[in-house]
């Protein structure tokens, strides 16, 4: 029983990270209409600036303050130069040219940092572990990755939620023919959500580092999953992509107990099933 | 058309101007006494191992360096091709090797699929080819060839057999295996449960795979302590140690069990960060702190060249040139004669004293067992702080008790025809 | 969400040559000119690498990518289907036909039509559950189902061979009393000839596909779904045709990259999806002849590119990105549309 519980809030932990990008993931392809297959290679890239900072500094904490708005910069001018153009175009085509820039990216990283990975530290503050009463303790930096996630998706929410950006935004998701015709200088919001998105992307680059280390192929799996999870939940749908993200760590930690050798599997299984009986996806509009 | 024209007009020129392509075709290799000696170096320079590529091509390189650039009265002459770790652009980079350069000897290789597509040419070609990664499929059927084959790394089984003694008399008698879920992983596996139950009182009490490119570790950290073991074994390379052996240190894991790392290099230690290390035990072919006189040449040249110790996989091919040069020297510069140097060959080289077996050309060579050590620890055993983090605590010298015996092997000749 | 079909972009900024629909079009209105001209333009291209490539397998690769990278630009370039996991099919014919020479027949047309018939088969399968949805959607599908059978691929060792793949596949015989046997090490000029043959064959194939009723209905439902199937088409069932198309190909590209290289595996197999995609757009995907151009030039950059230059992906990405950007036709469509014009501009001068 013990073992069931730790297993369970591992899989939490590793959902959390999941949901973080698939978030910026959703909310790009909500507003912009393609999916940003360069997300993973702009996570990792997050993950290298986290990486170079707290080598600079000692520790994460001023990267995870410093590599969100480096990554809005740098989304918003990707989303100036190469995406715009992309936009009276097919939609395959904004597919590919990320899928072309995350060739870049990985390779420049290659270049600059070299192939092996680079080591993070987790803060020395959070160095301990914390009893929890049931099941094993656990590492205190990884219950702090939850709290992080949380606050993130929580502060997405609001944004779009209660913010006047946050309301065209989620018109914009509907129908963005209707809102430029109501005279609303669309192209801005789109430089915005794409920033936002591969902000957000950075958080969870700077928050894997100390779990993992960081390494120029370290977006490539992990965008495949994120964009399960993305399926899974609903494309489009905020709550769909936590609900998802979280279901799908679960699931991958608990065959681990039980099954390891079908863990990596069961994250496409579960999607073909979904896109086979529910192809909006479990909190999908219908 | 008159395009098409156009193209066909410079079709007929390139067809008359060139020559052996396709339809030409090429010879083998083979060349007078006082021609260059040309030897192919295969590796992945491109790809997940770099670093263990480059420095086999470093290796290669010292060992010209060290040998004067001659193997008896022939200048050696290097070409280094990189197989970008993927059989096919191995096979092609093999092929033009042999066939546009006309190389003497083939060697090389970090991944067990590449080794196979670079034997499979040097059999058809009649070029020996010495392998360097650790593999148990290269000399067995059905890719082994006696007139080209040798392996000169060791393969798991044995260096698991040498290990697995000092795994269940000095770490714990209930082991746990988390093994990577590839064929390494699996073969690593098998060898294990054959010689863990060897050990007297010794078994394994769980074994739980990690698919290829598992990054998140912490869903195996319950499963490992839930099974009551006091003693784990980690299959993993690279990568996969990086990451393992930060989250399992998150959770305190390594100080609670025992832990043994089944295959080290120095570039993964140094990835990842060599605070890690401290309280963890190891197994390897090659370190270079062992106290032997063909080791620590090696070490110099390498150390001179870039200013760092070498890590264990570049000494495969600096002792492949030596013996090459070695050979070429008495003599034996065709194959059926660098076959008969090469068959039962002692050698003390970088890997310490070695021996290549008849039966299979298997490079009998030592196993060195390493503990880990804070960087104060090292400094007080007279040690390096900054790279010489492992001790050796045991080394198993390298004879056929821990390889699968000749008659084993020929009977495995026997069934495959 | 709403509709997935792209709407006109109202920042007023029409890109020259924006979609590679409107390229079509203008291709179109001189179809005549290329559509079996492209068999000429594959033979030129076939013998130029006969003469000029100095690696034989090289040369033979090329021309297996060449075939496998057109197939994909059925779905690709005319179908508006970008599928992210061509590497599927490519793998399953390659493991089919490997099985088949190690275990039933050393015959190769035995092989190649396990390979075929196999891969039809699951691509219908496949195709039905990817289809179900189109435009991203159906890439990242494409993505998990090649996903999927890496997975399944390393798992089931005991018939793939895991990771270490199927080595030692022995060579194929032509059989029909010839005695011939497919050597690419030994007799690379037969293995390179058959090839050629079953390429040349194959294409001629798809151009017939591209220029039949359902080729062009397959065009129209790229330009606009939703029209094709107000004119009463069927249009699923039109882009699953497509899709078995497209992965029957693969499937016989894998075959014979198998019998190529006699070995299959999880390297290189599995990880070409991306690497087949680059070539389909670098060479063009407005015609099936680009494709093969593009493996060609592909291979020869990573051929050479490598052999100095150890981040040569970074040049492809980034050649690749400013195709995708400024030449979405790729290079024979930029041949397509200078070297007439240079014609034509002598003429009138002359």
């Amino acid at each position: 029983m013990d073992q069931l519980v730790s297993q369970l809030l591992l899989g939490l932990v590793s959902g959390a990270l999941l949901v973080l990008l698939a978030l910026g993931l959703n909310l790009i392809f909500g507003l912009l209409e393609f999916i940003n297959f360069s997300h993973g290679a702009l996570y990792m890239v997050g993950a290298y600036v986290a990486s170079y900072l707290a080598a600079a500094t000692g520790s994460i904490w001023l990267a995870l303050l410093v590599v969100p708005i480096v990554m809005l910069l740098v989304g918003a001018g990707l989303e100036r130069t190469i995406i715009r153009p992309m936009y009276g175009r097919d939609q395959v085509d904004a597919l590919l040219l990320t899928f072309g820039l995350t060739y870049v990216l990985i390779e420049g990283i290659r270049m600059i940092a070299g192939s092996g990975g680079r080591r993070v530290r987790a803060p020395e503050l959070l160095d301990f572990q914390v009893p929890l009463g049931i099941g094993r303790p656990i590492p205190a930096y990884l219950l702090f990755v939850v709290l992080v996630v949380a606050l993130v998706v929580g502060g997405l929410w609001l944004f779009l939620q209660r913010t006047d950006v946050g309301l065209v935004v989620r018109a914009g998701i509907r129908d963005h023919v209707m809102i430029r015709a109501l005279g609303v200088r669309f192209d801005r919001y789109r430089t915005l959500v794409f920033a936002i998105g591969v902000a957000v992307a950075g958080i969870a680059g700077v928050l894997t580092g100390p779990i993992t280390g960081v390494y120029p192929e370290m977006g490539a799996d992990i965008l495949i999953l994120a964009f399960v999870v993305v399926v899974v939940g609903g494309m489009g749908s905020f709550w769909g992509a936590v609900a998802a993200g979280l279901l799908i760590g679960v699931l991958v930690s608990l065959t681990t107990l039980y099954a390891s050798v079908y863990a990596g599997i069961v994250p496409f299984v579960l999607m073909i099933l979904v896109m086979t009986f529910r192809p909006r996806g479990l909190l999908g509009a219908t | 058309m008159r395009v098409t024209a156009a193209l066909v007009a410079s079709a007929a020129l390139l067809v008359s101007a060139c020559g052996g392509t396709v339809a030409g075709g090429g010879g083998g290799g083979g060349g007078a006494s006082d021609e260059p000696l040309r030897v192919g170096v295969i590796t992945g320079l491109t790809g997940a191992y770099v670093q263990l590529g480059e420095e086999q091509r470093a290796g290669a390189e010292l060992a010209v360096q060290a040998l004067d650039g001659m193997a008896g009265d022939r200048p050696i002459e290097l070409i280094v091709r990189d197989d970008q770790l993927k059989p096919d652009v191995a096979l092609r980079e093999a092929q033009a090797l042999v066939q546009e350069e006309q190389v003497d000897f083939l060697t090389g290789c970090v991944s067990a699929a590449t080794t196979l597509a670079v034997n499979q040419i040097a059999s058809q070609a009649g070029v020996p080819y010495l392998g360097t990664c650790q593999t148990e499929q290269l000399n067995r059927p059905p890719n082994y060839d006696p007139e080209v084959t040798y392996h000169l790394a060791p393969t798991p089984s044995q260096a698991i057999k040498a290990g697995s003694p000092f795994i269940c008399g000095q770490l714990g008698q209930r082991v746990f295996l988390l093994m990577p879920d590839y064929a390494f992983g699996h073969e690593q596996e098998t060898a294990y449960k054959n010689a863990i139950p060897q050990q007297s009182g010794c078994s394994v009490v769980g074994t739980a795979y990690f698919p290829l490119g598992t990054t998140d570790f912490n869903p195996y950290i319950p499963t490992i302590e839930g099974s009551g073991a006091d003693a784990l074994v980690f299959g993993g390379a690279g990568r996969d140690q990086v990451s393992f052996l930060r989250q399992a240190e998150q959770f305190g894991l390594t100080d609670r069990i025992r832990t043994f790392i089944s295959i080290e290099d120095l570039t993964f230690d140094e990835e990842l960060g060599f605070d890690l290390i401290d309280g963890t035990w190891a197994m390897a072919a090659f370190y270079w702190n062992v106290d032997d006189p063909g080791v620590q040449e090696y070490v110099e040249a390498f150390r001179t060249e870039y200013g760092r110790p070498p890590g264990g996989y570049g000494v495969y091919l600096w002792n492949a040139l030596h013996l090459i040069a070695q050979g070429v020297e008495e003599g034996a510069d065709s194959p059926e004669a660098f076959s008969e140097f090469m068959s039962g060959r002692e050698v003390s080289l970088a890997q310490g004293e070695m021996t290549v077996r008849e039966c299979d050309h298997q490079a009998l060579a030592p196993v060195y067992i390493l503990e880990g050590l804070s960087a104060e620890e090292a400094a007080d055993r007279g040690g390096d702080p900054q790279f010489g983090l492992r001790a050796v605590v045991e080394t198993v010298p390298g004879t056929e008790e821990y390889a699968p015996t000749c008659e084993e092997v020929q009977t495995e000749f026997q069934r495959a025809g | 969400m709403t509709h997935v079909t792209t709407t006109p972009s109202s920042d007023g900024t029409p890109v020259e040559g924006a979609a590679p629909a409107t390229l079509a079009r203008v291709r179109g209105s001189r179809a005549a000119r290329w559509t079996w001209g492209q068999l000429g333009l594959l033979l030129v291209l076939a013998v130029i690498v006969l003469f000029t490539v100095p690696n034989p397998s090289l040369a033979i690769g090329m021309l297996i990518y060449g075939l496998w990278a057109a197939g994909l630009n059925l779905l690709v370039g005319y179908g508006g289907l970008v599928s992210f996991g061509h590497a599927l099919p490519f793998a399953w014919g390659g493991y089919a036909a490997g099985l088949v020479l190690l275990h039933v027949s050393t015959s190769v047309w035995l092989a190649l039509l396990v390979a075929v018939a196999s891969m039809a088969l699951l691509s219908t399968l496949v195709g039905a559950v990817c289809l179900r949805r189109t435009e991203v959607y159906f890439s990242m599908l494409t993505l998990a189902f090649a996903q999927l059978g890496f997975f399944i691929a390393l798992q089931w060792d005991s018939v793939t061979g895991g990771d270490d793949g199927l080595a030692g596949i022995p060579v194929p015989t032509l059989g029909l009393g010839t005695g011939i046997e497919l050597n690419a090490l030994r007799d690379p000029l037969t293995f390179f000839l058959f090839t050629g043959v079953v390429v040349l064959v194959t294409f001629a194939g798809l151009i017939l596909f591209t220029e039949s009723p359902m080729g062009r209905v397959l065009q129209a439902i790229r330009e606009n779904e939703e029209r094709a199937r107000g004119c009463g088409y069927n249009t699923r069932l039109v882009q699953l045709v497509t899709f078995v198309l497209a992965g029957t190909v693969a499937g016989l590209a894998g075959g014979l990259f198998a019998m190529l290289n006699n070995f299959v595996g999880l390297q290189p197999y599995w990880l070409l999806s991306g690497v087949v995609l680059i070539m389909v757009i670098l060479g063009g995907r407005s015609s099936l002849f680009g494709p093969v151009l593009g493996a060609v030039v592909y291979l020869v950059l990573e051929s050479t590119l490598s052999r100095y230059y150890a981040s040569w992906q970074l040049i492809v990405g980034a050649i690749f990105m400013v195709c995708v950007l400024a030449f979405p036709q790729g290079l024979w469509g930029l041949v397509t549309q200078t070297v007439p014009g240079l014609f034509r501009r002598r003429r009138s001068a002359g």
